[in-house]
């Protein structure tokens, strides 16, 4: 890498490590990592910077010198959700309606289990509030459907509800009032209310952050909000501060959950934006990566140790949804959609009460982790099976960082099937395709909802276990091609993501339009997103830039209620363009739902205009790999690996890669060993690299 | 040709062939049972014609894991069928309510999945399709890509908007299995719109029930068909849409069936059905053997189950447990009235999926094998189980059978073991059947009518070690959502004054039941608005504990007509509860459960959703979390007081005064209490008390084992008799004793009603709470036959 390129860095802090990207503005990419600091995140933040520049042979001024932009994946957000340790918030909300969150529509008690789940009644509970209801206060006020207001608010009740809250130790306050999103006036008259009663404190406004029908998850959203809010504008405070101190005079950004960065005065606001925008940064290296490649189509497969997540692009576009279950709740963000199921390296083999086998969903996660981890279980995982068949080499687990027993692994398989007359072989094939199974049902079930084939994409294998079970899941669930990306980013992918984050606004304006629509009413709507979104990105130091800005309606049958976006082309609406909108959504809505399947007797509606505004940075272009490099480091060797293809040990060709490529074509039975993960090429399969440096696992029909 | 259970491969018992026949024919009624005049009873031989091929093969020995795959596979393509009728119909009912389901059933008609949506619809599946196989089989015949549907109750669904759609997957030319979908579809006709026909007297005044039909034959969707089902529709756009999502669901589950049968073979993936069966049927078995033997015996009552009815219908079921199989009556349940009958379908399907919620919770969800330990002897002619022609389609006993079943087997499992025990659940959710549609001219002047849903905010009841869930929904209708306020104030010209939990609305107890909901609406941005409540009388349709809990409060509907609500609005006052909403227009009237009411901008329309049952004496109940409840906002310290005895002072527990208060309440309770009829001398040590409920429990003595307190230890009388025999006994009228929980039973009712409590005469703990007419005899409810008691030590 040239030291006077000019670069782009990308922080991504993970559970263990912080990760680091220099993305060079010639494309080179450099990753470094250092261990994360939970006590202050920032201190890893900066840290991992310092050992990136340290890899490039530039001091850390010298490096912040030549950076235009940082970006940030940050879990602190939501690490603070899912530990409980956010803020007091107080809410405010409208007189008769406190109870929305505890309410859960109703359907609370099983919202975010798995399927099964559901049938043991008794297991089923509602969530822990996020606010308790000492801290809800009512306030007298009304506006209705068309935003009208109904009874007018009670300022004197407000100011008594803001010093109530405070008494009661409020740290911050959230304010979500019904129908607000149709007329703002009565929350941003709270709002001032609550400054002047409490300068200083943070404040949430629902409407503010969520444009659409719906105050349950318009509430939860913006009650999570308050809830990281003080500790985020302290932990942006700190980054921004940092970076600054170190010479750094770019942009400083955050990714977010959309996809897309914002600033950090945005994220001061909207803290929620950040959360799970970690993975999500994954997704947008993804799709770069897929764009460069030429797969429109691809699902991204990430098997950690306690969950396999699978989120997907179609027509190069990542899919989206408007509202999603968070730790129970569901909120309303535009984030990108991603599902789960239990299924990892530390999912546990148990049998039932039937004496069945299962896998997962309890998890023995990163500690005490499998059995072979030597730290007290006993109970074999997932990663034990692999390392009892062979898959995984207990010598050169994480590339040596950890030492394992793979003995234990064999001695907790062989328990395990000792009851089903399973040897410790078997039933470590039993687990593994057990957890294949798992996943590959998960991608079918995607798939129907979704209007899906998965024979038209790709996989994308991520995480410890991705490339392990990646192409036997592809085959069950009939995927026919597994890429592993860029082997060696690839465990830094989403600080890459970060890295390469564009500045996004999303603006959206519920509607509730019966087509036919003028192009004078969509034009009125699109020209303020518009006028909005230049403001903005005025003030953020942008007014130079031309926004690139992508509009879609959101749209539905009146009387159905899946609701699709439907892509508007750049340009002025005219009537004409008007009068196509209707066959453009059937088009999207058949597509995703089926033929026949829109109820069209009952009209369409629009229910919302949504503007995107993205200032584009240049994105690298992979570079093609030196083939030069190809075998320089690569060692091949042979070893005993079990195949349940076989039902025998068989003696297997093991292709280990420290760096760079390996040329040629692999057959498969055989492995290759990854400094992070290993990837099974079962039988009939071929692997190559790509000139990009991709492995890429091809699987017969 | 008789399919034989035995001509399978498999020979021995249990391998996943039910062999159970379910009904002795001997011990009812004589009759056809055919589902024409008496409902359909399937035989365990089904007469099924010699020119249908049955793929009956099965592998009996398939391997651990291929097992576990396939299971697996079976739910998650079961769920894709769902998914895949939610897709197509994007209907509110379906997709929010989630007011369907889909299985997966054997050649032979044995369900072996049923999906995580409507529970109650899990045992009407096997009924249709073994009707299907038996009376279609020959003419027309039943051939490889037909789609048959069929809405009869009297062979099997819950009334005949619940429509079943249904096809026959065909491998190697002959019948391999069955996929299927029951959905409830908005209107099909009958007198009233939405097909819930509340002044029906007969089934020839709702919408026409139709016996299995073929709608696709040889994979062509019948237009003639299609056209003679949609016609009777107030909406037959949206009826034919629904009809193409379920075809939409059985088209893909049928495709993915074949991949399985291509990849595995066929006699392999029957072999894991059947294996499904027979591991739920072992589990169960292996959980039912612990609970000792004996006669559970529930009674719910309906008042208002017709148009100006004021009488109380009373409605029975009982269980008697020996060993692994129970054996169900419906015995002294009142006659078949009016459109509130269950058909004897929905009975034995609420008795399937409670016993599957209780005793196969881990097998995703396959009746089958829990239908193999159950035995039916309906009654026909009764509410909870119709002859034809009664009417069925308001739903009340259907629902009602819900909770009969839920209390009976509930009352059953106390008797287990721990971690049997723990399962046992109080009524709540939708204990009350209970809806109401409203209607008129929206804010844009198109007329509007909708079936609200506010009622799946009702709640869970209590378990033996924890509280029931507030606004939890209904146990069997596990992922229901209510939807927004904002939603239902879009497509309807209403707005709600408040819509919030209701405080003190759970049925207190040692472990008090989920509260329930309350809600207001105006009429806004209308000139009127018409409510249409299809309800029964909450003061007689309780929502009831267990083992001396209190019931949850079972609902309401009320009214405030002419409050001047509108100028209240206007000058900035809001009542945010009922309370506010009486201090500011005065006390709500009730509403008749069968009344129409047209409401003007200025009225106001309030209505409440059941709170859950409580378990065991609330007097008994820890002190702190009944704290903690006042803290939580959950109830009143006036509750606090009056039903647990706790006494806060601001917000600290009076331990003092509360222990005080307690005896005192318990002394209060005794000396209003009758004396026992039979009382029994002595004492035993309370700690020998094998406890059967929660404090009701079986002791040894010199004179044999007798049923005593285990609070106290006091004898109650020989364990030949009823305990209650041996108890003190209140009855109080249920509205004095909570006006709001307990609406009044005179309202709406000629018959005296009351709360039943029965105490121990010693110690006044409360061994059951119950409702009841006055003039009943106290109900025998729990008995333990001699193996029960001698499981027992005894």
């Amino acid at each position: 890498m040239s030291t006077d390129t000019t670069f782009a860095i990308g922080v991504d802090i993970g559970g263990t490590f912080t990760d680091c990207v220099l993305l060079g503005a010639d494309g080179s990419i450099v990753g470094a990592k250092s261990p994360t600091t939970p006590s202050d995140r920032s201190e890893g933040f900066f840290s991992s910077i310092a050992r990136a520049a340290e890899k490039i042979g530039l001091d850390e001024a010298g490096l912040y010198a030549r950076t235009s932009r940082l970006v940030h994946g940050t879990t602190t957000g939501t690490n603070a959700i899912v530990s409980r340790t956010g803020a007091d918030v107080g809410l405010i909300t409208t007189a008769g309606h406190g109870d929305v969150m505890f309410l859960m529509r109703g359907g609370g008690r099983t919202a975010g289990l798995a399927s099964d789940e559901a049938l043991h009644v008794f297991n089923t509970v509602k969530p822990d509030p996020l606010v308790p209801r000492e801290m809800i206060v009512e306030v007298p006020e009304r506006i209705d459907v068309d935003g009208d207001v109904i009874v007018a608010l009670d300022e004197d009740a407000t100011r008594k509800a803001v010093r109530t809250l405070l008494d009661r130790g409020a740290e911050a306050i959230a304010i979500s009032l019904v129908w607000s999103f149709r007329n703002q006036v009565h929350e941003h008259r709270v709002r001032e209310i609550v400054e002047e009663e409490a300068p200083g404190t943070f404040i949430t406004c629902a409407s503010d952050l969520v444009a659409q029908l719906g105050e349950y998850e318009r509430t939860t959203t913006a009650i999570m909000n308050a809830y990281i809010g003080p500790l985020m504008v302290d932990y942006i405070d700190r980054i921004e501060t940092g970076a600054r101190e170190r010479g750094f005079t770019g942009r400083v950004l955050f990714a977010q959950c959309a996809g897309g960065a914002i600033t950090g005065d945005e994220a001061r606001i909207a803290p929620i934006r950040t959360v799970q925008s970690g993975p999500v940064a994954g997704i947008v290296s993804s799709q770069l990566l897929c764009e460069q490649l030429g797969y429109p189509n691809a699902l991204l497969a990430d098997m950690g140790g306690t969950t396999f997540d699978v989120s997907v692009i179609r027509h190069g576009e990542p899919l989206r949804r408007h509202t999603s279950v968070f730790q129970r709740y569901e909120i309303a963000l535009p984030m990108l959609d991603v599902e789960s199921v239990g299924a990892g390296g530390g999912s546990l083999a148990w049998l039932d009460e039937s004496g069945r086998l299962n896998v997962g969903p309890q998890s023995a996660g990163a500690y005490p982790g499998p059995v072979c981890y030597g730290n007290g279980n006993e109970v074999a995982t997932v990663t034990d099976a692999d390392v009892a068949l062979g898959i995984i080499n207990p010598d050169t687990f994480l590339n040596g960082r950890m030492q394992i027993d793979g003995e234990a692994s064999k001695k907790a398989l062989e328990a395990a099937g000792t009851p089903l007359e399973l040897d410790a072989m078997e039933a470590a094939a039993g687990v593994n395709r057990l957890v294949d199974a798992k996943m590959a049902d998960l991608i079918r079930r995607m798939s129907v909802l979704r209007g899906l084939d998965p024979r038209q994409f790709v996989m994308l294998a991520f995480g410890g276990g991705g490339p392990v079970h990646a192409s036997a899941v592809a085959r069950e669930a009939g995927v026919r091609k597994v890429i592993v990306p860029l082997p060696h980013v690839a465990a830094m992918w989403s600080a890459l993501g970060a890295a390469v984050s564009d500045v996004t606004h999303v603006y959206q304006t519920p509607t509730e339009i019966r087509l036919p629509v003028s192009a004078e009413q969509l034009n009125e709507i699109l020209d303020a997103q518009e006028q909005e979104a230049r403001d903005t990105l005025k003030t953020e130091g942008f007014g130079d830039v031309e926004p690139s800005l992508s509009r879609t309606l959101r749209m539905k049958y009146a009387a159905q209620v899946f609701d699709v976006d439907v892509p508007l082309a750049p340009g002025r609406i005219d009537d004409e363009r008007c009068r196509s909108i209707e066959d453009e959504f059937a088009k999207v809505y058949t597509e995703l739902f089926g033929a026949g399947s829109g109820y069209a007797e009952a009209g369409v509606v629009i229910t919302n205009v949504t503007t995107r505004a993205t200032v584009t940075t240049p994105k690298p272009t992979l570079p093609k790999v030196d083939q030069a490099d190809a075998e320089a480091g690569v060692t091949r060797t042979t070893r005993p690996v079990y195949w349940a293809e076989d039902g025998a040990v068989r003696d297997t060709p093991v292709i280990r890669l420290e760096h760079g490529v390996f040329g040629g074509q692999l057959e498969g039975p055989a492995l290759v060993e990854l400094p992070d993960t290993v990837v099974v090429i079962h039988h009939g399969e071929t692997a190559t690299f790509d000139d990009r440096g991709n492995l890429v696992v091809d699987i017969p029909a | 040709m008789t399919l034989q259970a035995t001509s399978a491969t498999g020979t021995s018992t249990p391998d996943g062939i039910i062999r159970n026949p379910q009904v002795d024919f001997s011990a009812i009624e004589p009759g056809a049972w055919d589902g024409r005049d008496l409902p359909y009873l399937p035989r365990i031989d089904l007469d099924v014609d010699p020119s249908l091929q049955l793929n009956t093969e099965f592998d009996r020995d398939v391997d651990p894991i291929t097992y576990q795959v396939l299971r697996s596979r079976f739910w998650n393509l079961n769920l894709d069928h769902s998914d895949t009728i939610k897709r197509v119909s994007g209907s509110a009912n379906i997709v929010y309510m989630d007011d369907f389901n889909t299985s997966l059933l054997t050649e032979n008609g044995d369900t072996i999945v049923c999906g995580p949506s409507v529970q109650y619809f899990t045992g009407h599946g096997d009924m249709a399709v073994k009707w299907t196989l038996e009376n279609r089989s020959a003419n027309p015949g039943i051939e490889d890509n037909d789609v048959f549907l069929q809405n009869d109750p009297y062979i099997g669904t819950e009334h005949q908007m619940d429509t079943m759609m249904y096809m026959p997957v065909f491998w190697e030319g002959g019948l391999f299995c069955w996929i299927l979908s029951n959905t409830h579809m908005g209107d099909i006709g009958g007198t009233d719109p939405g097909s819930f026909c509340i002044g029906a007297q007969d089934i020839y005044s709702e919408s026409t029930p139709v016996p299995p039909i073929k709608i696709a034959s040889r994979g062509v969707l019948r237009d003639d068909v299609v056209e003679m089902f949609t016609r009777k529709s107030r909406m037959p756009a949206q009826i034919a849409l629904q009809i193409r999502s379920q075809l939409a669901g059985l088209r893909l589950t049928r495709e993915r069936m074949h991949q399985m049968l291509e990849e595995h073979g066929a006699a392999v993936v029957k072999g894991a059905m059947r294996r499904m069966i027979k591991d739920c049927s072992e589990t169960v078995g292996k959980r039912l053997l612990q609970i000792p033997d004996g006669k559970w015996t529930e009674v719910l009552y309906v008042g208002s189950a017709g148009p100006d009815d004021r009488d109380v219908h009373r409605l029975v079921t009982t269980v008697e447990k020996r060993g692994d199989r129970l054996i169900f009556d419906n015995e002294g349940s009142d006659p078949q009235f009016y459109a509130a009958n269950a058909p004897f379908s929905a009975w034995r399907s609420s008795l399937l999926s409670a016993g599957a919620t209780l005793f196969g919770y881990d097998q995703y969800n396959c009746p089958a094998g829990v239908a193999d330990h159950m035995e039916f002897r309906p009654v026909a002619g009764t509410m909870t189980c119709a002859r034809y022609p009664a009417a069925v389609s308001t739903l009340t006993s259907s629902i009602v059978t819900v909770y009969l079943a839920s209390q009976v087997l509930s009352k059953m499992a106390l008797a287990g073991p721990e971690h049997i025990r723990k399962a046992a659940n109080a009524s709540g959710g939708v204990s009350l059947p209970g809806w109401w549609v409203a209607s008129g001219l929206d804010r844009k002047g198109n007329f509007v009518a909708e079936l609200t849903a506010d009622s799946l905010l009702g709640s869970i009841g209590a378990f033996p070690t924890r509280d029931g869930v507030d606004t939890g929904g209904a146990w069997w209708w596990p992922n229901s959502n209510a939807g927004n306020l904002e939603e239902w104030e879009s497509s309807l010209p209403i707005l709600y004054l408040f819509r919030r939990e209701q405080i003190d609305s759970g049925g207190a107890g040692k472990w008090r039941g989920g509260n329930g909901l309350e809600l207001a609406v105006v009429p806004h941005k209308t000139d009127g608005l018409v409510t249409q409540i299809v309800s029964s009388d909450p003061a007689i349709n309780t929502s009831p504990g267990l083992a001396g809990g209190l019931p949850g409060h079972p609902g309401n509907f009320l009214a405030r007509l002419s409050t001047g609500v509108k100028d209240h609005l206007s000058q900035g006052t809001m009542p945010a509860n009922r309370t506010e909403l009486e201090e500011s227009f005065g006390s709500l009237d009730r509403l008749s459960p069968k009344s129409v009411t047209n409401l003007t901008p200025d009225d106001v329309f309030c209505v409440e959703y059941s709170g859950g049952g409580g378990f065991g004496d609330p007097l008994f109940r820890d002190p702190s979390l009944v704290v903690e409840d006042v803290e939580n906002g959950s109830l009143t310290v006036d509750h606090a007081r009056q039903h647990h005895g706790v006494v806060i002072d601001g917000t600290e527990l009076d331990g003092e005064a509360t222990a005080s208060l307690r005896r005192e309440l318990l002394t209060v309770r005794l000396s209003s209490a009758a004396a026992p009829r039979q009382p029994a001398e002595g004492t035993v040590d309370p700690g020998s008390v094998r406890l059967v409920s929660d404090v009701l429990g079986i002791a040894s003595t010199s004179d044999g084992p007798s049923w005593a307190c285990g609070e106290c230890g006091q004898r109650l009388g020989s364990v030949d008799q009823n305990y209650k025999e041996g108890a003190a006994v209140v009855d109080t009228n249920p509205f004095e004793v909570d006006p709001i929980a307990y609406p009044d039973p005179s309202d709406f009712c000629d018959v005296p009603f009351v709360l039943r409590q029965t105490l121990c005469p010693s110690c006044g703990v409360c061994l059951n709470a119950e409702c009841c007419r006055a003039d009943d005899d106290l109900l025998h409810d729990i008995s333990l036959s001699e193996s029960g008691l001698s499981m027992l030590g005894h």
